[in-house]
């Protein structure tokens, strides 16, 4: 059973990030520009979701010789609806608002 | 600019980051847990469309910490698995040296030997108590160890934890304070504080982490 943990900003930030086109890959380097959080403590929060089935991972071929394939990440039906619920139910406990113009 | 492209233009400071963020990545994927090495060649990867410099370098260095969290992580679980008598070994080499100490500090107090040159304004008695309770956490740690090896269900609770912590972090900073009062050496730094702090933390951790898994055990469906 997982376990209902209070989710950290950084968690709620990715969450918000991945929430700004649901439906749409990101890759790891993109979120990490969008939320600033740095590779370790992006991971760590990308391997959770997954493993709670919130998020969906794909490699995406090399899209020009000589490039290594990419990780992308994408939020699954389930991820979409534990996010809406995350983001409305904690925001006003961790007194975090997203920006102005939304994460773009 | 991505690096591949700006690769071309670097700095020789940028080239020599790049070369050290790709031999961390390298070492990173070398270290990875089984489990974990799918998430570390992605980041691994993801590196390639990074620009170089700074953030390849911080990039890589996140690359390696989560390798190494995640390696730790498979060690501690697979920790729970070990023989009992390889757990007592370890309690033993843990918490042995630490309880042997407190046994000399306490029958030394009691019969009134000095245990170091007294400092200044303390006295006898006071020394005692000082590193008497600095090296509590081997005697209570080590009891509760027992109880929790021969035990099919006890394992410490979150009290008894929090208090072996709190006896832990005090011998950290009592053994500390006398190394720094005598401004002893780094042989006497590494020599008291392996025994009486490091070891005994490691072993509280341990504890920590049996005991969380025996209240999940025994927590109802």
């Amino acid at each position: 059973m997982a376990r209902n943990r209070r989710l950290s900003r950084h968690t709620l930030a990715l969450i918000a990030a991945l929430t700004q086109r649901p439906r749409a890959w990101h890759y790891g380097y993109e979120l990490s520009r969008i939320t600033e959080l740095k590779s370790g403590t992006l991971y760590p929060i990308l391997m959770r979701l997954c493993d709670r089935g919130s998020l969906e991972s794909k490699w995406q071929p090399p899209t020009e010789e000589g490039r290594p394939p990419r990780h992308m990440y994408r939020l699954t039906a389930a991820g979409v609806a534990f996010a809406r619920e995350a983001l409305t139910g904690r925001r006003t406990a961790h007194g975090w608002t997203a920006p102005a113009g939304g994460y773009t | 600019m991505d690096r591949a492209r700006g690769r071309l233009h670097m700095s020789p400071r940028a080239k020599i980051r790049d070369r050290i963020a790709r031999a961390l990545v390298v070492h990173a994927a070398r270290v990875a847990a089984p489990d974990h090495a799918e998430w570390i060649s992605a980041i691994a990867h993801e590196l390639e469309h990074l620009p170089s410099g700074e953030a390849a370098l911080s990039w890589a260095l996140g690359c390696v910490f989560v390798s190494y969290t995640g390696r730790l992580r498979v060690m501690i679980r697979s920790s729970a698995d070990w023989p009992r008598w390889l757990k007592l070994l370890e309690m033993l080499l843990c918490l042995g040296p630490v309880t042997a100490y407190f046994v000399f500090v306490s029958v030394s107090t009691v019969q009134g030997y000095t245990l170091f040159i007294p400092a200044q304004g303390y006295t006898q008695v006071e020394e005692g108590l000082i590193f008497g309770s600095a090296t509590l956490i081997g005697p209570v740690g080590l009891i509760s160890a027992f109880r929790t090896l021969f035990s099919r269900t006890y394992g410490p609770g979150k009290l008894l934890t929090t208090l072996l912590w709190l006896l832990a972090a005090w011998a950290l900073t009592a053994f500390v304070a006398l190394l720094v009062y005598f401004r002893l050496g780094l042989v006497a730094w590494c020599g008291m504080l392996l025994p009486f702090a490091l070891l005994p933390a490691t072993a509280v951790a341990h504890l920590a982490w049996l005991g969380s898994i025996r209240r999940r055990a025994v927590r109802p469906a």
